[in-house]
């Protein structure tokens, strides 16, 4: 005998009607919904598990508070991960006005160091990848490339042309072949 | 076709730690309690009125530094606050005239 089991979820658009009006139970849901892919992108952004926790706080706290603003021209998910974009950013900027040790060593391995970086699981060697270009780049690769999102969301989120986020996918692909090229990996 | 270089990114994402335990109910009382406000956070937002008053301070120091004479201890500047959309700021010295910047 065969089962039917029907999985019922709640959109989007319904959970953020209701957080807009103060449900706490909604908004946790759409915490949960989402925790996951934006820890991560954060995570891939900035590389600074120390301070994951708070970045994560500060993305729902500013997503929640501005919630009675979102007009839904585009997808909850492309407002968030937008939201989440600029708390990298401003965190960035922050840094900068006050830099902080770095957890790893020199982002850029010179000839000779190979060796060590051989004992670096790959995970380690992205994150090390990622950090080597520019912002820009960074952003556009993390969105497409490892948070799978498509490129006509990543222009709304990042308020330029598709033609901008190709040319930057471009470039930015090119420099971590070459990258991953000196480390000895063909891609 | 997949790309190699697409494919190995998404094979070896860097995968964040997990959060602290509890890290989901902290998000929320954050999100949930009151928004802190700025002593001066009028309707006009405060960087207007730290704009005004700064204003204010240069142009009655430069009256000051360009006629020491006409600047006793009698001047004063005074600002006037309200809430509208266009913050005043009125710099006053009572042997002349009153010297008025508007936003």
């Amino acid at each position: 005998m065969r089962v039917g089991v029907s999985v019922t979820q709640i959109a989007d658009e319904e959970l953020v009607s209701k957080a807009s009006k103060g449900d706490s139970e909604a908004f946790r849901q759409l915490y949960r919904r989402y925790s996951s892919r934006v820890r991560g992108l954060l995570y891939q952004m900035m590389n600074e598990p120390d301070h994951l926790d708070d970045l994560t706080q500060e993305v729902f706290v500013k997503v929640f508070r501005s919630l009675p603003k979102f007009r839904g021209d585009s997808a909850f998910s492309t407002w968030l991960f937008r939201i989440a974009v600029n708390c990298c950013q401003d965190a960035r900027r922050k840094r900068k006005r006050h830099p902080q040790s770095v957890q790893i060593d020199g982002l850029m391995v010179a000839s000779g160091q190979e060796d060590a970086l051989r004992k670096l699981d790959r995970e380690e060697l992205v994150a090390r990848a990622l950090q080597t270009l520019k912002e820009e780049h960074r952003i556009v690769i993390v969105l497409h490339d490892l948070q799978d999102r498509p490129q006509e969301e990543i222009a709304k989120m990042l308020s330029v042309p598709v033609g901008t986020i190709k040319s930057r996918l471009f470039y930015a692909r090119r420099q971590l072949r070459e990258w991953f090229y000196a480390q000895g990996i063909q891609l | 076709m997949t790309d190699p270089l697409k494919d190995f990114l998404q094979r070896n994402a860097p995968k964040p730690p997990a959060g602290d335990d509890g890290l989901e109910d902290r998000i929320l009382a954050a999100a949930l309690a009151p928004k802190p406000r700025h002593l001066f956070a009028l309707e006009g937002g405060r960087n207007q009125w730290l704009a005004a008053a700064s204003i204010a301070l240069v142009l009655f120091g430069g009256l000051s530094f360009l006629h020491p004479q006409q600047f006793g201890s009698t001047t004063k500047v005074e600002l006037a606050l309200d809430s509208s959309d266009n913050p005043q700021v009125f710099a006053v010295d009572p042997q002349t005239d009153l010297y008025e910047v508007r936003f």
